[in-house]
């Protein structure tokens, strides 16, 4: 059926032209150098892929050129080299065809198959966030980089391949990861860029017959560690949802207490050993618990209305370039601290 | 004769001062009706009414709103054959921090008081309030009901920093509170809220499981070199996707629960978060475009198609009504120079939202309250649900974790004015 389909195919091309020439038979002809291009190279399921033929030998943009998907002619027009069409689910596979014939009545016909798969790469970094804290932990400088990829193959009976089958390669700008890489190596714990900067993570996923590949690849960046001071309210806790902001922070009473929180650094909790707080208190040293250096307690004595600044400095005694600092004003007004609740 | 016109001018003089106190006494009247007029009209009162008072209708815990129950204070007032229009009733549930609520079955609404761990009910149509719990733990981060409120698991953090999740049968007061793991970091119940799923944070990364909300019959479906995940569980589907951060690209996938498969069903998106349609088969997710405000989107898990609604605003300040269609959101008044969502996650940002119902199948969008312009009080909405009936919404305003309600209005049909020949009124 199909024979007779290209048959017919070749012969409108055939009595499409007036000088009548011998067609030359139809075959693949790799050795002329017909190539069929993918954009993107390894297209995943239910995506737009652009398919351009090109030859080194002949000028195809000058050929009346047929392509067909699946044996049904999808698009037939002169020299139109590309192809829009999307790719099917997972697992599922298409033949795509493209038929070429030159100025000079010859014939060409290139064929490949494709296997639509879909890959792709999660990352975040090793770095500290508070408890509840809805959003992701970044990368930092000096910190480590977790990576995971999720890939979904199939075979040709339909069935999908696990992930200790399934052949990874970490590479990072290029460089291959060698020790990282290997069969069912779909996670990856690494170090992340150096100083502030930044680079390109990628996994290359086949399957073990290697008729099937993935890629997916993710810009890895750099983030600044960030200091956010909440009140510490003494019944309801932290009061995460709402920071101290360069805004003046007005206080209820005599006593707050303030609790730094540093976000992104390469520690496991606020109060890790690794970090060195700096209080100051107008300009004046001061400092936090022993236990709870991130936390500071302010108490103002006398009844005046006061405006004060208050600023930390959070170091990482081991990364270096793991610091960050804040400032705010705090106002104490004698009203508030005459309320009910003031002390 | 001189004394007969002093009499009378004394006397004209009584007259004149007797016409203006007479006109004085009708414009004070005239004021104070003015604002007894727009007193009822706001609903809103003060929000540092510091003292419970049991002299407003509604019992101890009655927001301002309390008065606000009947149909008839929804109705703005008018003069006889005017169109009548409803109006949304705003009303504060409940003046201190709020750890978690749930909408009963009944017409009643459950919540956790945020310092004390003590559980509430509250009677929505009479606005009494009883405490149902008074198991003290102080301090509680989140709360999720289960059992229609029936069980309650209270989420803090440890004194070394640990978090702890316990679980409480409030129908059975004799039964000791049980202890689900430590680390849990993300948790949700069920649908039918019998079970949970949960990431548990190891030195590994993290850990998925399915339990009991008791924590027993815990089976392990999935690991992950990562910890940073949210879930959602509507219907028989379990979406995983990655937390959001403003310029790095997240994904989700579904994952089964049975056998573990996961599928990818969003790629690569920037500043994505994602929720689950009640019946499991739409996606109403966000991700940052561009100026890095978040875009809102639907997907379609069964076709793949995506609808990019062109709405500013997040996953979390949005639910999907009752019918499947619509789905209600708070969006931002503005969005103020940032990076989103990092900076409202992290407080650093607070909004002012106004409350729509948008339609996915023709993109419409309907105002409903702007609490802000229209009552002068500036809500952040998270933790939005709806009722069964899709009337009533339930949330807490971010900016102070007080527990708030939108009812919405019946349509109201109004009289038609012959004279004028307007259209009749709804």
């Amino acid at each position: 059926m199909r024979f007779f389909l290209y048959a017919g195919l070749v012969f409108v091309l055939l009595i499409s032209f007036q000088n009548t020439t011998y067609a030359q038979p139809i075959n693949s002809l790799d050795e002329i150098g017909i190539s069929i291009n993918l954009s993107p190279e390894l297209p995943q399921s239910n995506q737009e892929v652009t398919a351009t033929v090109s030859s080194s030998n002949e000028n195809v943009r000058t050929a009346t050129i047929v392509w067909l998907l699946d044996d049904e002619v999808r698009q037939q027009k002169a020299g139109d080299v590309n192809f829009k069409f999307t790719t099917g689910d997972v697992g599922s596979s298409q033949q795509l065809r493209v038929l070429i014939k030159t100025a000079t009545g010859a014939v060409f016909t290139k064929s490949i198959a494709i296997t639509p798969v879909k890959a792709t790469l999660f990352w975040e970094g090793d770095t500290y966030v508070p408890p509840f804290y809805e959003g992701r932990p970044l990368y930092s400088s000096g910190s480590s980089i977790r990576a995971e990829v999720l890939a979904e193959f199939r075979n040709s009976e339909g069935e999908a391949y696990s992930d200790s089958e399934l052949i990874y390669t970490w590479s990072k700008n290029g460089t291959v990861l060698g020790s990282l890489s290997g069969i069912g190596a779909n996670t990856l714990l690494t170090a992340g860029p150096k100083f502030f900067g930044d680079y390109i993570l990628s996994v290359e996923i086949t399957t073990p017959d290697g008729l099937q590949r993935a890629q997916s690849a993710a810009r890895v960046t750099t983030q600044t560690p960030q200091v956010v001071l909440y009140e510490k309210n003494p019944l309801t806790g932290v009061q995460y949802h709402s920071a101290i902001t360069n805004k003046p922070f007005f206080a209820e009473s005599s006593q707050i207490e303030v609790q730094a929180i540093p976000y992104f650094m390469n520690v496991r909790n606020e109060n890790d050993e690794n970090l060195l707080y700096s209080w100051a208190i107008n300009g004046i040293e001061v400092f936090g618990s022993q236990i709870t250096p991130s936390v500071l307690t302010i108490q103002l004595s006398g009844d005046a209305d006061v405006t004060t600044p208050v600023s930390v400095a959070i170091d990482h005694r081991i990364d270096l370039l793991q610091t960050a600092q804040s400032t705010f004003n705090i106002v104490f007004e004698r009203s508030a601290r005459n309320s009910l609740f003031g002390l | 004769m001189k004394r007969k016109q002093l009499y009378i001018g004394i006397s004209v003089l009584i007259i004149i001062l007797i016409i203006a106190l007479l006109g004085w006494a009708i414009f004070i009247g005239q004021q104070q009706q003015r604002l007894q007029q727009e007193t009822e009209d706001l609903g809103y009162f003060d929000s540092t009414l510091s003292t419970p008072t049991r002299d407003r209708e509604g019992g101890l815990f009655n927001g301002a709103f309390g008065n606000i129950l009947n149909n008839n204070d929804n109705v703005s007032k008018s003069a006889p054959d005017e169109v009548v229009v409803a109006k949304p009733a705003l009303r504060q549930l409940y003046n201190l921090p709020t750890a978690g609520f749930i909408k009963k079955r009944s017409n009643a609404i459950r919540f956790v008081d945020k310092a004390t761990g003590h559980v509430f009910e509250r009677d929505l149509p009479d606005g009494t309030t009883t405490r149902i719990d008074q198991t003290t733990v102080p301090q509680v981060q989140e709360v999720l009901f289960v059992n229609d409120g029936d069980g309650v698991l209270r989420r803090y953090i440890g004194e070394d920093g640990s978090l702890i999740t316990i679980y409480s049968n409030l129908e059975d007061t004799e039964t000791q509170n049980a202890s689900l793991p430590t680390q849990i970091s993300e948790i949700t119940v069920s649908p039918d809220e019998n079970e949970v799923f949960f990431s548990q944070q190891t030195l590994q990364g993290s850990t998925f499981y399915l339990s009991s909300p008791d924590g027993t019959e815990k089976k392990e479906i999935s690991a992950s070199t990562l910890r940073g995940w949210n879930i959602d569980w509507q219907n028989d589907v379990l979406l995983v996707s990655q937390k959001a951060s403003s310029d790095l690209p997240g994904s989700a996938y579904l994952i089964n629960a049975s056998t573990g498969t996961k599928t990818l069903v969003l790629q690569q998106l920037k500043g994505l978060s994602a929720a689950l349609s009640p019946d499991g088969k739409n996606i109403l997710y966000n991700y940052n475009g561009d100026g890095g405000i978040p875009i809102l989107a639907v997907k379609n898990i069964n076709s793949g198609k995506t609808t990019i609604l062109d709405i500013a605003g997040f996953t979390e300040k949005c639910v999907w009504s009752p019918n499947g269609v619509s789905f209600f959101c708070a969006l931002p008044n503005e969005f103020p120079e940032g990076e989103y969502p990092d900076e409202w996650y992290q407080g650093r940002v607070l909004f002012s939202d106004s409350l729509f119902e948008i339609r996915t199948d023709t993109k419409q969008i309907a105002h409903i309250i702007s609490p802000q312009a229209e009552y002068g009080v500036s809500l952040d909405i998270t933790n939005i649900s709806v009722n069964t009936d899709g009337n009533a919404l339930f949330f807490i305003n971010k900016i102070d974790q007080t527990l708030w309600s939108i009812t919405l209005p019946e349509e109201v049909e109004g009289v038609v004015e012959e004279e004028s020949g307007d259209e009749e009124g709804i």
